[in-house]
């Protein structure tokens, strides 16, 4: 059975308590009081409160998307009535139909979050054997960090240089990843892996992959 | 360019994009506990830009998690938090070196602190020798000691969310509150008689 503790420390002997320690009761009390009128510096709080928004401002583009819906949706039925939501809701439902079809037909093969940012590239290739290279790191709260990079060569022959390709996740498809750590050449027998990389340039040559796509 | 990685990426496999969002719940958790939490960073130990870190790392702490810290519990987990970086922190040595003088200045210098007098330099300056005057006390006792003290007679936090966020006995947070009081007491009795 647990004594219950008294809060704050010796309040009970207050009264009991002589001069000399009565004194000592105060001078902890003034350094506890001190503590409790500490603040956190205003530089502090405002890179803790700039770090929150721009947390939110990473939000995946669906809650963006859906966010944006709910204020338009909000917004329509404000100005025109239950007629021309109506017609909004039938046009959404068709889109949203058709988004779902997309989704099922990439969902199989595709990693990565697609859906965070709109890409504005797309390009296919072989990758280039024992070309990954690869860093973790990690904190005591287990947030891991990973970075990879690898090499594509384009399919198109125009293109001689092959390009780099980052990515940003701590997870690869296995076949990607036992292929780009072999070393000198392709798996023995096994045709060139081909994927297709949608992300954004980083600079000439460079992208920054948001998902990538093993093709057949 | 390890720097700017996607907000999925900190999640599990598996887990919602959307639970690291940092929704008006956690803006408000983490803005209202902000003092508490870096304040108690510095009684723990942390010192120079050590407890700004600490702060922002329990923040992001926050938003990973927040899906699991129950309503009413929020302080609490927010400062059973703190205390496990801080310590996570000092194992691994990063932790600054006390400054020796900070400690010898607060030993000498008299404490005279009056809560409703108006800042001041001199003001300050008490403030400060007061607050390391803690901090020597604090580092008079063991760890388990000084965090159970810190987050139950300086934070006001119960025994028994104590004991819940640790993951520890009630009985043991008790008994290491108990310990850290008699060295607190013992530690301000020694300085009142050395003013003496």
């Amino acid at each position: 059975m647990t004594e219950p503790l008294e809060q704050p420390p010796g309040a009970a002997r207050r009264e009991r308590a002589g001069d000399e320690e009565l004194s000592e009761l105060q001078l902890a009390q003034t350094l506890i009081a001190l503590h409790r009128e500490q603040q956190a510096p205003r530089a502090v709080r405002e890179q803790v409160e700039s770090r929150l928004q721009g947390e939110g401002l990473q939000r995946s583009g669906r809650a963006a998307w859906a966010r944006r819906l709910d204020a338009l949706m909000a917004q329509i039925a404000g100005w025109s009535g239950a007629g021309v939501v109506a017609v909004v809701a039938l046009l959404l439902l068709t889109w949203q139909h058709q988004q779902a079809g997309e989704a099922r037909e990439s969902r199989a093969t595709e990693l990565g979050p697609s859906a965070l940012a709109e890409p504005d590239a797309i390009v296919s290739g072989v990758v280039v054997p024992g070309s990954l290279q690869w860093r973790m790191s990690g904190d005591e709260i287990g947030m891991g960090r990973c970075e990879a990079s690898f090499l594509l060569r384009h399919g198109d022959a125009a293109h001689d240089e092959p390009m780099h390709v980052s990515w940003t996740r701590c997870d690869l498809p296995d076949e990607l990843s036992e292929e780009l750590r072999r070393p000198f050449s392709p798996v023995r027998g096994a045709p060139p892996l081909s994927l297709e990389a949608r992300g954004r340039w980083a600079r000439e040559n460079e992208l920054d992959a948001l998902s990538l796509r093993l093709l057949p | 360019m390890v720097t700017d990685f996607p907000t999925v990426e900190l999640l599990g496999a598996g887990a919602d994009a959307t639970a690291f969002e940092a929704d008006d719940r956690v803006r408000e958790m983490v803005v209202r506990n902000l003092d508490a939490v870096w304040r108690t960073a510095c009684r723990l130990g942390l010192r120079g830009a050590d407890p700004d870190d600490l702060a922002q790392e329990v923040a992001l702490v926050v938003m990973k998690r927040k899906a699991a810290i129950e309503p009413g519990k929020e302080r609490a987990f927010m400062l059973a938090t703190a205390a496990r970086i801080a310590a996570n922190w000092r194992r691994s040595g990063r932790r600054r070196s006390r400054q020796g003088a900070e400690l010898a200045l607060a030993l000498a210098g008299g404490l005279e602190a009056d809560a409703a007098a108006p800042p001041s330099p001199e003001r300050e300056l008490v403030r400060a020798r007061g607050l390391a005057l803690l901090d020597a006390a604090l580092k008079e006792m063991t760890e388990s000691q000084r965090v159970a003290f810190v987050l139950f007679e300086l934070e006001e936090l119960s025994a028994k969310e104590i004991a819940e966020q640790l993951g520890v006995p009630e009985a043991a947070v008790v008994s290491r509150v108990r310990r850290a009081r008699e060295e607190f007491q013992r530690f301000c009795k020694h300085y009142q008689r050395g003013l003496r």
